[in-house]
């Protein structure tokens, strides 16, 4: 997004820099465009297969969002070789490796550098037709909103880093950010959607805000949020991450709030690897949901509503 | 108690916070300094969570100083911490040195801790130290000792010394009677100047 000023047009960049997509897609004829992305994260858990397998879901996700398919990955690490054995590399790549072969890819090479601190992800190429892209700020007005992951990953994160976190929790979380979007990717184009984004950095309303383009205005439903209540008491606790309180000053006077919500913090906390946020016609939104809780995916519900514009993006 | 968190990411501040207050003791207050917004969020959220009173006070260069007030605000004396270095001064005579220019030297010396802001904790008196609170010669000395107790210095005069030297208690114009442990105990816990 920092790169937004450069000119990087092309007739055949389908999506590019000029939309807050973030991955691009490349036209190469009729019927297949590429999809290209690239994300790393620091640590978030200390058992290195469990971090390699987050931050490679993390990086797959923008693809899974476009709708599209994963073909290769490679890995980019910087490694801290000086406080930490070779092994450990070996186990983060596996646990990358384990999350792109179960999305149907192949990990063809990558790069390691030296770094004081730990970094890993993905640089994930993939297909999709290049008129069956799910962009991100293309909702219809009636549609609703679907959220396939619960909220409070910034702020457990923060607390696992303060080792305030109990073990139990620690794997629960664990386990909802290793998760890939994938098959709700997969699922959501059997019902009528028409836009799509994975929650990530920015956070619900950062993405949400995104989303409506300011072109219509989101209606939430604050208490179908799904939220992870184990993130609550660490909240009160001011465990907290910094990137929350900036995309609360970011995005706030663009949010109207009608009353007020005890955990209303969550709505910009920032994600890592988050789930997908669908908007879906109003008639197949119950269909989809339970799709999606049949496969697993039990904290999908519908949040929102996309109405005509008012004053406000987003309604909370 | 005073902790500096600038530039500390998430959730250093807060971690910090939990350990000071912990150590803090009772009815006193912990100012911790940040210097971005989320630190300064969080250390609230934290103070309030942990049913401590705090308020902010934003100062220049983006940097906020968050008091957060341990106990019962009304028994805190403002700032006490900063007022007292964490010493005793523990004389041994009336003098320093001999003869009468080691009279005039500790008579001055007392006399010029009174121009400094931060004070001892403590001033212990023992042995031949004792005359410099009793001795009528001594009255100038003594006011000047007064004035140091009325901004808060403890000052101790030796019991067993006072009755060594047939000290009536009466004649103790200053300060109060010590007693062996009291002494050692501030000799081993607080940093120690002898003269």
């Amino acid at each position: 997004m920092a790169l937004g000023g450069l000119d990087c047009s092309s007739e055949n960049i389908l999506v590019g820099m000029d939309s807050s997509d973030d991955a691009a897609v490349y036209k190469i004829d009729e019927n297949h465009a590429l999809v290209q992305t690239v994300d790393i994260i620091t640590p978030v858990v200390d058992d290195p297969y469990m971090y390699g397998q987050i931050a490679a879901a993390n990086s797959l996700s923008d693809v899974f969002a476009m709708g599209a398919k994963v073909a290769t990955a490679m890995n980019i690490v910087g490694f801290d070789g000086c406080n930490h054995p070779k092994e450990v590399l070996r186990e983060m790549l596996d646990g990358g490796q384990s999350k792109v072969k179960e999305c149907g890819g192949v990990v063809v090479g990558g790069h390691t550098i030296e770094t004081p601190e730990m970094l890993y992800g993905l640089s994930v190429s993939g297909f999709v037709h290049p008129e069956k892209i799910y962009r991100n700020n293309t909702p219809r007005i009636g549609d609703v909103l679907i959220l396939t992951k619960p909220l409070g990953m910034g702020v457990l994160t923060t607390g696992i880093k303060a080792d305030m976190v109990e073990p139990k929790t620690i794997e629960k979380v664990a386990s909802i950010l290793s998760e890939l979007n994938y098959k709700p990717s997969l699922i959501m184009q059997k019902y009528d959607v028409s836009a799509c984004t994975d929650v990530t950095g920015f956070g619900l309303a950062g993405h949400a805000y995104e989303m409506s383009d300011e072109k219509v205005t989101i209606k939430f439903d604050f208490d179908s949020i799904p939220m992870l209540d184990e993130a609550y008491e660490l909240a009160d606790m001011g465990i907290i991450p910094a990137g929350t309180y900036n995309n609360m000053s970011y995005i706030k006077d663009k949010v109207q709030t009608t009353k007020e919500h005890k955990n209303e913090i969550f709505f910009y906390d920032a994600q890592t690897s988050g789930g997908l946020l669908i908007a879906v016609s109003e008639k197949d939104a119950n269909a989809l949901v339970q799709e999606l809780k049949n496969e697993s995916f039990l904290y999908s519900s519908v949040i929102a509503q996309i109405c005509e514009k008012e004053a406000y993006p987003l309604v909370i | 108690m005073k902790i500096n968190c600038c530039d500390l990411a998430c959730p250093q501040p807060v971690l910090e916070t939990k350990k000071a207050l912990e150590e803090l003791e009772n009815d006193s207050l912990l100012e911790v300094l940040v210097n971005a917004i989320s630190s300064k969020e969080n250390v609230k959220r934290f103070a309030t969570k942990q049913g401590y009173e705090s308020r902010t006070e934003e100062l220049e260069d983006g940097k906020t100083l968050i008091t957060i007030i341990k106990g019962y605000e009304c028994a805190i004396i403002p700032s006490k911490e900063e007022k007292y270095l964490n010493k005793t001064v523990f004389i041994k005579t009336d003098k320093i040195g001999n003869g009468e220019l080691g009279t005039t030297l500790m008579k001055s010396f007392l006399k010029t801790m009174l121009e400094f802001k931060a004070l001892p904790k403590n001033l212990v008196f023992v042995n031949e130290g004792v005359f410099l609170t009793t001795k009528d010669e001594n009255l100038d000395l003594i006011e000047s000792l007064k004035e140091l107790e009325n901004r808060g210095v403890k000052i101790y005069s030796c019991g067993l010394c006072l009755n060594f030297y047939n000290i009536p208690v009466e004649k103790l114009k200053v300060g109060e009677i010590g007693n062996a442990y009291d002494s050692v105990d501030m000799l081993l816990n607080t940093d120690t100047v002898t003269l």
